[in-house]
């Protein structure tokens, strides 16, 4: 018998929301989902190297991931599915994941895209 | 647009089964049959490895699936060069899947537009090279090719996907 979600939050980059994922983290089995805007910043966009260093990352984490561009939603588990996106430096990404570790997840994408891969050409 | 992609793979330097075992020697071979088909000159020989070489120190070209995209800029290039190469059993490639490689898309691109290379265009094509390899098919026809032109023709068959 499956087990019910418990409670399924919707969090956005709105800092008055945080607390809700900060209240649901204290519940492990519950599924979160969260979802955060977010802009590309390094000049080259979202192109193989930075869709490598997203996945690499999100793979750490189990919840599953959505990335939304101009659109189009893709697995963001999948660098060939990244890699079909058309995402310039200025575009803004969607980033949507679900599971107990959704926000910890949002929070390590964020923080890459946020410093633009690390690339600065 | 994305029709005209498959002819940037030149049917002589392309592969249905490479021989190399590592990175370096596989890198080395694709190199090698690009210079010998006729679509890379001698003298960039070198370099070009070195680029591909550099880029895999950066992060692995390897994109799950079974499918490595080994993809750099060569100074004295006017256009891109494109290759398409087998390896039957599959290379260790550090893959982010941590599955072993089968299917190399490797691509060389002019550091700069020209009248032969237009930026915006290759990164339609790189699109076009993701689609493809994420399509099952692709990658089980291609695995499965008999000759250096049933490669091509898989490439030009799907073309407009």
């Amino acid at each position: 018998v499956r087990t019910p979600r418990r409670a399924r939050i919707w969090v956005t980059g709105d800092p008055s929301r945080q607390r809700e994922a900060e209240i649901d983290r204290s519940e492990p089995e519950t599924a979160v989902l969260v979802r955060r805007s977010v802009r590309i910043v390094n000049p080259r966009g979202l192109h193989a190297r930075p869709c490598h260093a997203l996945v690499s990352a999100a793979l750490e984490f189990e919840s599953r991931l959505s990335v939304n561009c101009a659109g189009r939603e893709v697995d963001g588990k999948s660098i060939l599915s990244l890699m079909t996106l058309s995402c310039p430096v200025g575009s803004e990404l969607e980033l949507i994941a679900e599971g107990s570790d959704a926000q910890a997840l949002i929070e390590r994408l964020s923080g890459l895209v946020n410093a633009g891969f690390g690339e600065s050409d | 647009l994305t029709s005209q992609f498959w002819k940037h793979f030149k049917t002589k330097s392309c592969c249905i089964a490479l021989k190399s075992n590592s990175k370096a020697d596989v890198l080395g071979e694709i190199v090698g049959n690009l210079v010998a088909g006729g679509a890379l000159p001698e003298e960039l020989r070198a370099a070009a490895l070195e680029a591909l070489l550099e880029r895999e120190r950066l992060a692995s070209t390897g994109v799950g699936m079974n499918v490595a995209i080994p993809h750099v800029k060569l100074a004295g290039l006017t256009r891109a060069v494109a290759n398409l190469s087998v390896h039957r059993e599959g290379v260790d490639w550090a893959a982010v899947d941590g599955d072993s490689v089968k299917v190399f898309f490797t691509v060389l691109r002019p550091d700069q537009a020209s009248d032969e290379h237009d930026p915006e265009t290759h990164l339609e094509m790189m699109r076009w090279i993701a689609r493809l390899a994420r399509k099952r098919d692709f990658r089980r026809f291609s695995t499965q090719a008999k000759t250096k032109k049933e490669l091509v023709d898989l490439l030009k068959e799907m073309s407009s996907i």
